[in-house]
């Protein structure tokens, strides 16, 4: 049974849809990456997925149980989205009033809480900051807070809504080592970007546009595919820009496009 | 722009510290019952003098309090002058001619410019300005050496002094008490303690918890929208948009073109803070637990028994004095 399954769902906002009949699965532990132009629906999709709008038509399942008001509150349970404004999902006065949030919200116990504040902070790194305000820190470290109080929730999935964009280089890396320690651990990521770059590591690359998609694959499918990426507004890196010439002159070997593969994380 | 924030907590360790802020802010209430019901100038001086001895025993210096009540010294200077130029009741204490001619004139504003300047330079402003309302008065008061094209004359009346220092020591106490409840309390227990405080409103339905969320939440907002407010002016002024001169009709345009983007900002702001806080499963009135909890210790029950003392004898001196 998939994680998540979207069965023709529509959404508009006015007259044009922002949702599209879309249809899609997500399994249990899988790192997928949704990319596509700006408008192209995205957002929307994940505020579908955590019930923060309600679908039109179609239906959207997860963990096997259909999304209602008589379901949300549950799904939401497990779902966690960290959005693209670190300023404005900041809830608390201070980092650990901020992790506390959710669980105060989940009637977590007291003496619980004090255990998931203490490992998921340690977990994002951002155990030494505690007591800070949020006035106090970067951009890179209250999305790091976000994550942690996210994540001591306990969801089985992470949706992360072009949750680095706002980020310098050192805290879209961190955001990144963060995202490979929750796949590793089995959890199940969502990741929203308009970077190729963070669509590298995952598992299968969805392209969004129009609210439909127009292709789902693993990233070297799609990286190969280059008037996909011309229709998504998509910039290619360097590297597979010189493995798409070669392939087309029939002359890229495996070496060569290991090596170019290589170079493309190391960016 | 962050440091201009009234009243902020300043860590540290002591028994003022350690109260439960429920206690505190009870507390504070009674003191405040209990400054206005006094009326004797002499009281109020003790009730100063009392607040003197707590600062220390609480390990809070002048200076922090000082910082508190900074924002309102010009608020205080002016109730206080206020008062003595027009309250003219009692005894005629003595006057002061303040007559103007050309040179003096001239001189004071000389003076005053100096002073605007030099205040840059200087972390003493409010000492300055006195110094400076001083040479002012002097120069007007005692040099007339030109035709004089006017005159005024200030007459101090000792109700007026009186009651002028009466004020200045009422208004001193409450900032102090409040600066010190601000200084000593983390701004999240500060909330707890008020949503429990105003839990018996929950009688006649009135939901206390969400408005402590309100406040919290606008608690947590305030650096964030000055900092907002900050790089707007930047980028304005970089769109040559001037926020220091200008006449009236600039400084209107100069408003607006700060609160529209200031505007559109907060709402897009508190869209994307509700949509983060119902993804975190929060749901108005459903009950939660609190990571911050309150315990009522000995010291709390101390308190709590010496400021309601402090408040009866207060009343009781009015009454009977
Ligand atoms: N609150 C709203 N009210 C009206 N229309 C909206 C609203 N939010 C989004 N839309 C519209 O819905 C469409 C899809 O928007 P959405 O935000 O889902 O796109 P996106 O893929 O996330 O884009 P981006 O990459 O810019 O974040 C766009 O045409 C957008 O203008
Ligand atoms: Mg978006």
């Amino acid at each position: 049974m998939p994680l998540i399954e979207l069965q023709d769902v529509s959404f508009s906002y006015g007259k044009t849809p922002a949702i599209d009949q879309l249809s899609l699965t997500v399994e249990a532990g899988e790192w997928v990456t949704i990319v596509g132009p700006n408008g192209s629906g995205k957002s929307t999709l994940a505020k579908l997925l955590i019930g923060l709008l309600k679908t039109q038509q179609g239906t959207i399942q997860v963990a096997g149980e259909t999304l209602d008001e008589t379901t949300v509150q549950g799904i939401r349970e497990k779902i966690g989205i960290i959005f693209q404004n670190p300023d404005n999902q900041f809830v608390g006065v201070t980092v650990k009033d901020d992790i506390a949030f959710g669980l105060e919200n989940l009637s977590v116990p007291y003496e619980e809480m004090l255990k998931r504040i203490d490992h998921y902070s340690k977990a994002v790194g951002m155990d030494a900051y505690l007591d800070k305000e949020p006035s106090q820190l970067s951009g890179g470290q209250k999305q790091r807070v976000a994550i942690a109080g996210t994540l001591a929730m306990k969801p089985e999935l992470i949706i992360f809504d072009e949750a680095t964009s706002m980020l310098d280089p050192t805290g879209r890396q961190a955001m990144l080592e963060i995202m490979h320690a929750l796949k590793a651990s089995g959890k199940t990521i969502l990741s929203i970007t308009h970077d190729l770059k963070e669509a590298l590591p995952a598992d299968r690359v969805l392209v969004m546009h129009e609210g439909r998609l127009l292709k789902s694959g693993t990233p070297r499918d799609i990286l190969r595919d280059e008037p996909l990426l011309k229709k998504a507004r998509l910039t290619l890196l360097e590297p597979f820009k010189y493995m798409n010439q070669l392939a087309k002159k029939k002359q890229l070997t495996d070496e060569w496009e290991a090596l170019l593969w290589q170079s493309a994380f190391t960016l | 722009m962050k440091n201009i924030v009234i009243g902020r907590y300043i860590p540290g360790d002591s028994f003022l510290y350690r109260m439960d802020p429920r206690v505190k802010l009870i507390a504070l209430f009674i003191l405040f019952v209990a400054v206005f019901v006094i009326d004797e100038l002499l009281v109020m001086g003790l009730a100063l003098l009392g607040i003197l001895v707590l600062l220390p025993l609480g390990k809070i210096s002048l200076k922090k309090v000082y910082f508190g009540l900074r924002p309102l010294l010009f608020l205080l200077i002016f109730t206080f002058v206020f008062q003595i130029l027009f309250n003219t009741q009692g005894r005629l204490l003595g006057t002061l001619r303040l007559t103007f001619d050309p040179l003096n004139v001239a001189l004071s504003v000389g003076i005053f410019a100096a002073w605007l300047f030099l205040k840059r330079f200087t972390s003493f402003t409010f000492i300055s300005f006195l110094v400076m309302v001083a040479g002012v008065l002097t120069l007007l008061s005692q040099l007339t050496l030109l035709a004089s094209f006017g005159s005024f004359t200030i007459a101090i009346y000792e109700e007026g002094l009186l009651f002028a220092i009466f004020i200045l020591l009422r208004l001193v106490i409450i900032v102090t008490l409040s600066t010190i409840l601000t200084i000593t309390t983390k701004p999240t227990d500060l909330n707890l303690g008020l949503e429990r405080v105003l839990k018996p409103l929950k009688i006649i339905r009135v939901n206390t918890e969400e408005i402590a969320m309100i406040i919290g939440i606008s608690l947590r907002y305030i650096p964030t929208l000055l900092d907002e407010a900050n790089k707007i002016i930047l980028a304005q002024a970089s769109r040559g948009v001037d926020f220091q001169e200008g006449k009236i009709k600039d400084k209107v345009v100069q408003i607006i073109s700060l609160l529209v983007p200031m505007f559109i900002i907060s709402f897009q702001r508190s869209d994307e803070l509700a949509n983060a806080m119902e993804a975190r499963c929060f749901v108005p009135g459903k009950p939660r637990t609190r990571l911050n909890q309150l315990t009522w210790k000995p010291l709390d029950t101390a308190v709590l028994v010496v400021t309601l003392t402090l408040m009866i004898v207060s009343i009781g001196v009015r009454i009977l004095w």
